[in-house]
């Protein structure tokens, strides 16, 4: 019989469906995210670390041994890549990269004797280093520190195979670094150097590095963080205890009450979900 | 991510594998390949130790020699370790040692007797210490602190939690660094030559081989080898332990490069030998009677140091003290009377006092270098002909501490060369040494380390080596010239301000003083030090308020102190020129003297003693004698006993004091080692007390037979020297008798009316003398310029452990000289594909759940509405297309 054969497989594929609408609510949510809820995030983070870098600036602290990660530390200001004082923090995980830019711990701050690297976003989260690629000899960098103003000038952009610049010890460079590919689709990582030829110090300035520190391997270019997985799976039982409520309130206040109680909620949980997981996407994405 | 974030980073199986899979190609491993140096000679107390590691692979290890040790260089040879390998892909970073994985790092320390070293002892610049490393050693668990330093304890226990800098013992700022940096070719063996310190060296620090106070035991100490390998993470350990080590190992280069050998972890893979040292050079115990003085030359410090113990010790003791000073003060005391017996290569005036030369010692002076060639390899053979050594006498090239934006520093030098190795001469003479790329010839990176290789490291006082040296580029027709005006055949001219410069002297000098007005008008200012640029955009910056000639002249007051402590630890005597942050702060600039010089690029150059020279195994120059073969092309002498000999034969005797002159007319005709001096022993032959005349007579005799005979053990001639002649030693034995007896004779002559019918005393060869004692010997080096074989073809085999010097590859002698590589980009991976896949997999989803009618199935709903809607296109694009087709 025709007829019922249809219903049958119509049977099934029904009670497939909430399963299949999840899952594309949820890669679909993935995307959004990364086009457009990461950069309202970003956004909203380098306000916060504009206000804590600009005070150090005013008033610098104690020069630290260890920088926790996640300090601000410097402003970076690109004309050619559109940045305005855009702040640089400590760390280079995928997570510390949330905000867009990071400096690699096992490199001297950035304006200290030596070579300072700072890892910058190609698609999410701003996407600060979108255009790295397009920077070009002559080019120059402003950083803003504590410890003064520094200007870079870049001395070109370097992919695989190309050779490493020769550096002398006393030398102060900046090397950036990103990823290069479609937007989110990203294939090797590519790296500018720079060159300091202009700086003025402030007051105590601190030009020798303070110490390095020994950088895992969820620090190194395209690198995925780890501890994503863990986070990732607390997200996860966070999203199934929110759909459980919302299912009991559901049954106890109404659809109408659950929605409102609810979604708010949901929204907070997968935001953290998504973040979770593209912690577990290549730190230059 | 911050290990200080405790409980930041939990960990799954999983995240575990991840990280792994990362991290193994997140780093892009070049192993290196060199060749294989070859095995040490068996010393007497050479050590050959097998090794186990604590992951239970093998390996040995050979010292070469462990007792009797003095400030020397040993060798330290190893098979079976873990290739070193040249990590790259790291963006940014440099610094070509700190990126080699699995170095071998070898130290001094000491330690109780009997007992084992403890990290706390040992001479280590690098001393923080990752706790995850670190599993090997207890170690205070909680709180865990991020990375600890092992602060170095001295032998009066105190404690430096610091110890870079002026922080540290006082004697690593004296001596440096203590501690090498070997690494270990392909097949796992390697080799290294460590500068041995005894406690003269590092009083404070170690103090080897000399008691702390008297009466107390000598300090103990022990060479202590530190194999950097693949850590292996105490199988022992907690879970967590062990997930964290393996995190750190597999992560982190910087615990497994040079600095992180005192973790714990690779700290339980040492290997310790126990050294034992010999008394301070020339030792006698202390008997309470007063020393036989002797004065003068340096030449013979070497051979006393053997002689004087040697015959304190004899059954009928000798006790002698050695006076080391330039000639001339020692024979100005003689003259005036306040010495009794001076050694030196010049008649010495008595005065009132009848005085007789006897001869003492064969030596010379040579110019040692430190220097390695652009692969960063060490160069171990090297031509200089007398206008080269008379271009560098003379300030004469323009150094790179000079810019033409201040002409007050090199606008007399205009068109000059910057150092030696940049003028076409010297690249002529010396093909085979490879310049570094750069501006200048020079093979130093930095800026602050001056500019070694444009003057000589020199000894400032007066004396026969200044003569002697002055002598020889007197006697050359091409450095005459060039000193009196001629431009060499490129077009130098000498440093106008040595005009006139009347040769030969007693003394160097350094005559350029660089001299600005610190408010002359075209000094630029505020200085800045990071930039190395003042504020009209210049290079560098002028010196002002410094005195120029000081920071650049290299004056050492003992000629020997020029090898064992300046080109054998490779530590120029040039002061650093910019200071760090003390010039911004505002703080008066504070000049130092230089780092030393990294391996690989070392450049200095020197004159030194051949004795002392040998003893530290530096490398001599071949110099050119004057003569040319037949081909017309000069001939270069090495220093070898031969060549001094033939030097000695084709001296001419003077007839006042019985001396033998070195003629340079015959070390050119000859192809003699133009560097040769005779060392003769005066004293006066009238009012002498009977003991003081027997004892030096007595000490002459022993010098000359016994003395003479050459061996390493105490009481022989070292190597350095040539043997007397069988008839000059005689002619000593008659002075001494003269000084017994106390007979008023004013000359002894030799027993011979022509140097060259003296016969060949024992140990004359072709060895030449200086380059490390225990390397096999080198192939010759290409490019020889003389055509001369018996001459210039002498191969010098130099402490590079490189025995094959065709390889292209660097030798494992430390040298930090590997190239950085290419940039290795890293890969996204699969994570290129990852947010296209999420679209992918959210529309088709999406259009699953649609199709099978979930969505917009009911078209009285809301969505149902939407979707309706949305769809509406989509239908009527298909109506029109069913249309088309049905017309059809």
């Amino acid at each position: 019989m025709p007829g019922s054969r249809k219903a049958a497989v119509r049977a099934v594929a029904r009670s497939l469906t909430p399963a299949l609408l999840r899952i594309s609510v949820g890669a679909l949510g993935l995307v959004v995210f990364a086009v457009g809820l990461s950069w309202v995030q970003a956004h909203r983070e380098q306000a916060v670390l504009d206000d804590a870098i600009s005070a150090e600036i005013a008033d610098p602290g104690a020069v630290l041994e260890s920088i926790p990660a996640g300090t601000p530390l410097a402003k970076l200001t690109i004309g050619e890549l559109g940045l305005d004082g855009a702040v640089v923090v400590q760390g280079t995980t995928s997570a510390d990269l949330d905000s867009g830019l990071g400096h690699r711990r096992d490199s001297v701050l950035p304006g200290q004797t030596g070579v300072s690297v700072l890892y910058g976003r190609q698609s999410m989260f701003g996407a600060p280093f979108a255009d790295l690629a397009g920077l070009s000899a002559g080019d120059e960098i402003g950083v803003v520190t504590p410890d003064g103003s520094f200007t870079f000038t870049v001395d070109g952009v370097r992919r695989d195979g190309d050779p490493l610049p020769a550096r002398a010890e006393g030398d102060t460079a900046l090397v950036l670094v990103s990823a290069e590919g479609n937007p989110f689709r990203p294939t090797k990582s590519i790296y500018v150097d720079a060159t300091l030829t202009d700086r003025e110090l402030a007051a105590g300035a601190v030009t020798e590095a303070a110490s390095l520190e020994a950088v895992g391997a969820d620090e190194t270019a395209m690198a995925a963080d780890p501890g994503g997985w863990f986070t990732l799976v607390l997200w996860l039982q966070a999203l199934v205890v929110a759909l459980v409520a919302m299912s009991w309130t559901r049954h106890r206040l109404g659809r109408r009450e659950a929605l409102i109680m609810g979604l708010p909620a949901l929204a907070a949980v997968m935001w953290n979900l998504y973040e979770a997981a593209f912690r577990l996407l290549p730190n230059l994405l | 991510m911050n290990p200080t974030r405790p409980g930041a980073r939990p960990r799954r199986v999983l995240a575990a594998a991840i990280a792994f899979t990362i991290a193994a190609s997140a780093v892009l491993l070049i192993p290196l390949l060199h060749p294989a140096p070859a095995r040490a000679q068996d010393g007497t107390s050479a050590v050959t130790r097998d090794v186990t590691f604590s992951d239970g692979a093998t390996g040995e290890i050979t010292v070469s020699k462990t007792e009797d040790l003095r400030n020397e260089i040993v060798r330290v040879e190893w098979s079976g370790f873990t290739p070193s390998m040249q990590t790259g892909g790291i963006a940014g970073s440099y610094g070509a040692l700190a990126q080699t994985r699995y170095p071998v790092l070898i130290l001094q320390c000491a330690h109780a007797p009997g007992e084992a070293a403890q990290r706390e002892n040992c001479m280590a610049t690098y001393r923080t210490v990752h706790p995850q490393a670190d599993l090997a050693e207890s170690w205070p668990t909680a709180p865990e602190p991020a990375s600890a330093v092992l602060p170095f304890t001295d032998i009066e226990g105190t404690s430096y939690p610091d110890v870079f800098g002026s922080n540290g013992p006082s004697d690593w700022l004296t001596y440096g660094y203590g501690e090498r940096v070997g690494l270990t070719v392909a097949d796992g063996t390697g080799a290294i030559d460590f500068p041995i310190r005894t406690g003269d060296e590092s009083p404070a620090s170690l103090g080897c081989g000399r008691s702390p106070a008297a009466g107390e035991p000598a300090s103990e100490c022990s060479l202590v080898i530190v194999p950097v390998r693949p850590m292996t993470c105490d199988p022992a350990a907690s879970a967590r332990e062990r997930l964290k080590c393996n995190q750190t190992s597999n992560s982190s280069l910087a615990t497994h490069n040079y600095t992180s050998a005192l973790m714990g972890s690779h700290w339980r893979n040492r290997i310790e030998v126990p050294l034992q040292f010999a008394p301070p050079d020339g030792y006698c115990e202390d008997t309470g009677q007063s020393r036989l003085p002797v004065m003068g030359s340096e030449l013979t410090a070497e051979a006393l140091y053997s002689w004087i113990p040697a015959m304190c010790r004899a059954d009928d003791p000798l006790e002698m003290t050695y006076l080391s000073s330039g000639e001339n003060l020692a024979r100005q005391m003689y003259t005036g009377g306040e010495e009794d017996f001076v050694l030196g290569s010049r008649p010495a005036d008595g005065g009132d006092r009848p005085t007789v030369h006897a001869p003492a010692a064969i030596s010379g002076f040579g110019i040692a270098f430190v220097l390695d060639d652009s692969d960063g390899k060490q160069v171990t053979q090297l031509h200089l002909n007398a206008r080269l050594v008379a271009k560098l006498l003379t300030q004469s090239y323009t150094g790179t501490f000079c810019s033409g934006s201040e002409p007050w520093l090199c606008g007399h030098l205009e068109g000059n060369p910057t150092d030696l190795l940049a003028d076409p001469e010297f690249q002529a003479l010396n093909p085979h040494v490879t310049k570094r790329s750069g501006n200048h010839g020079r093979g130093l990176d930095t800026f602050d380390r001056g500019d070694p290789m444009a003057s000589l490291v020199l000894p400032s006082s007066l004396g026969d080596v200044p003569d002697a040296v002055t002598q020889w580029i007197l006697a050359d027709h091409d450095a005459a010239a060039f000193l009196a005006g001629a431009p060499d055949e490129s077009g130098m001219t000498v440093n106008p301000l040595f005009t006139g410069w009347a040769l030969p002297v007693d003394g160097f000098e350094w005559r350029d003083n660089y001299t600005v007005a610190a408010d002359a008008a075209d000094v630029t200012k505020p200085y800045d030090a990071v930039m190395k640029t003042c504020g009209g955009g210049l290079n560098y910056c002028p010196y002002t308020g410094v005195n120029l000639p000081e920071a650049l002249s290299q004056s050492s007051a003992s000629i020997r102190t020029i090898a064992s402590r300046v080109l054998a630890i490779a530590q120029s005597l040039q002061v650093t020129r910019f200071s760090t942050t003390q010039e911004i702060a505002g703080q008066p600039l504070v000049l130092k003297r230089s780092d030393p010089q990294d391996m690989g690029f070392r450049n200095m150059i020197g004159i030194v003693d051949l004795a002392t020279a040998d003893r530290y195994g530096l490398n001599l120059a071949a110099l050119s004698t004057g003569g040319a073969d037949d081909a017309g092309a000069p001939v270069f002498a090495a220093p070898t006993t031969a060549n001094m000999f033939k030097a000695v034969q084709g001296g001419v005797i003077d007839e006042d004091s019985g001396m033998i002159r070195i003629d340079y007319g015959e070390v050119a005709a000859r192809g003699a080692y133009p560097g040769t001096m005779l060392v003769y022993g005066a004293a006066p032959t009238d009012g002498l007390d009977d003991a003081t005349a027997a004892g030096y007579a007595e000490f002459l005799e022993y010098a000359v037979i016994a003395g003479q005979v050459p061996g390493a053990s105490q009481g022989r001639l070292p190597t350095g020297y040539l043997s007397l002649p069988p008839q000059l030693a005689v002619q000593s034995v008659q002075a001494a008798e003269s000084i017994r007896t106390q007979d008023g004779a004013v000359v002894v002559p030799p027993p011979v009316d022509d140097p060259d019918d003296l016969d060949p005393p024992p140990g004359v060869d072709d060895d030449p003398i200086g380059g490390s004692p225990t390397t096999p010997p080198a192939s010759v080096p290409t490019g020889n310029p003389s055509g001369d074989a018996t001459s210039s073809a002498v191969p010098n085999p130099g402490a590079a452990p490189s025995a094959d010097p065709t390889s292209e590859a660097p030798p494992g002698s430390g040298d930090g000289a590997f190239q950085t590589t290419a940039t290795q980009a890293e890969d996204a991976g699969w994570a290129t594909w990852a947010l296209p896949g999420a679209l992918a997999l959210g529309a088709g989803t999406l259009a699953a759940a649609m199709a099978s009618g979930a969505i917009g199935a009911d078209p009285a709903s809301r969505l149902g509405r939407l979707v309706h809607a949305a769809a509406w296109p989509v239908r009527r694009l298909a109506a029109a297309g069913a249309n088309l087709a049905g017309r059809r």
